[in-house]
């Protein structure tokens, strides 16, 4: 069988620019992809049933879940989410049973064409071409040269995973050539964040620019947050971390929606911090819980 | 009779409490979207105290899952051979017995009703 990569990855791409345009998102920004389920009827759940990647659920009736493992990192449960919405659109999906049986059929299998075509769907709904480029051009950065730092940072701005932006930007984007992804995937988040912080650390970071164009950034309990110069935090749930040099490195410490702003500008941003491990429906995830709330 | 209501009150009540977590709220934020006061989703969970129909309209809502369902009807889990419900899902066959089983009862719940307006 000839596997024709260009016209599926063609496909993907053009429903991606399809989805965002008729459910009312730019065609160059980067996007909450639980509201945009949310806004196409497809409910989110996140689940602690860490053996599973992600599902994608629908019944006769029309009525859609995707279900997420609450223990992956958080760009990752993106990008599986945009993963699993491409099933969605594209009217993906076999009956309990039959899916046991064919996967257990397909066992060694190396290319199925749906999980390609969805795959490329969720690199281009969450990282669109235009979006990319002027990620780039507006910190004045280019992509020839562009340091890990940098990289990491764009992706950071996406929601997505360092690894998952060099792969969209080499094999879909063309933007970057294989030796080069290569390089800069060797240097991964890990050194990545120890350069940055001048210490291992095996927390999340998130690097928040004055070019974020979302005016939420979602974080989870631990998460690391480098914000601008200056930068402040109204409310408990961000607190200043002091383990480290950069003055302008926060915590996220408790769920709920602290505001972070830098005095005498406009620049203001939404922090939504969810419990660490969230398990819930995705519109629920940034809701404050009293300590006696009674959660068992 | 007496026996059969008190048995379904229960099931009713172990819904409740397995839908609400599930949803990710813990009893305090429940009352609130109710305006209750946080011992009766206590009470209603530890089967003490009846839901109205209103209230069970409301809490299938917040909870996301099948109206009949929370209200006691049908089973725990769902039939595999249910062709009603169509999947796609990577590497399946990974899945762990324990995990398979809890991803069918969460499936279970599924609204399969429209949102009331």
């Amino acid at each position: 069988m000839t596997v024709k990569f260009k016209e599926l990855a063609e496909q993907a791409m053009l429903t991606a620019i399809d989805v965002r345009e008729q459910w009312q998102r730019d065609d160059d920004g980067p996007l909450d992809v639980y509201t945009l389920c949310q806004d196409m009827g497809v409910a989110v759940r996140f689940v602690s049933i860490p053996s599973m990647e992600g599902l994608y659920g629908r019944r006769d009736d029309g009525r859609s879940v995707i279900l997420l493992p609450s223990q992956r990192p958080l760009p990752r449960r993106v990008f599986s989410c945009g993963h699993e919405l491409g099933h969605h659109v594209f009217g993906h999906g076999s009956s309990i049973d039959q899916m046991i049986g064919t996967y257990t059929d397909r066992k060694g299998a190396s290319f199925d064409p749906n999980e390609f075509l969805v795959d490329t769907f969720a690199g281009f709904l969450l990282m669109p071409t235009l979006g990319i480029r002027n990620a780039f051009i507006s910190r004045d950065w280019k992509v020839a040269d562009a340091t890990p730092e940098q990289i990491f940072a764009v992706a950071c701005s996406f929601g997505v995973g360092y690894e998952t932006l060099i792969t969209h930007m080499t094999f879909s984007l063309q933007m970057l050539n294989r030796n080069r992804a290569k390089t800069l995937v060797n240097d991964g988040p890990k050194s990545i964040r120890e350069r940055i912080l001048g210490r291992p650390s095996a927390e999340p970071l998130i690097i928040v620019d004055h070019h974020w164009a979302m005016p939420t950034v979602d974080a989870e309990v631990g998460t690391l947050l480098l914000l601008p110069d200056n930068a402040e935090a109204d409310g408990v749930g961000l607190v200043v971390d002091e383990t480290t040099a950069p003055s302008r490195l926060f915590r996220a410490s408790r769920p709920g929606i602290t505001r972070v702003f830098v005095r005498g500008t406009s620049w203001a941003l939404f922090i939504r911090i969810a419990k660490k491990e969230f398990v819930g429906l995705a519109q629920y995830r940034h809701l404050e819980c009293e300590e006696d709330d009674g959660n068992e | 009779m007496v026996e059969k209501n008190n048995d379904k009150k229960g099931v009713i009540a172990a819904r409740i409490r397995e839908a609400r977590i599930a949803a990710g709220l813990t009893q305090g934020q429940v009352a609130k979207f109710l305006g209750l006061h946080r011992p009766s989703i206590s009470e209603i969970e530890a089967g003490n105290r009846s839901v109205s129909a209103e209230e069970l309209v409301q809490l299938a809502d917040m909870f996301d899952v099948d109206l009949a369902w929370l209200g006691g009807e049908g089973a725990d889990t769902v039939d595999p051979h249910d062709n009603k419900l169509q999947l796609a899902a990577r590497e399946l066959q990974k899945l762990k017995p324990d995990d398979l089983e809890r991803l069918l009862k969460i499936i279970t719940s599924m609204r399969t009703t429209e949102r009331p307006e």
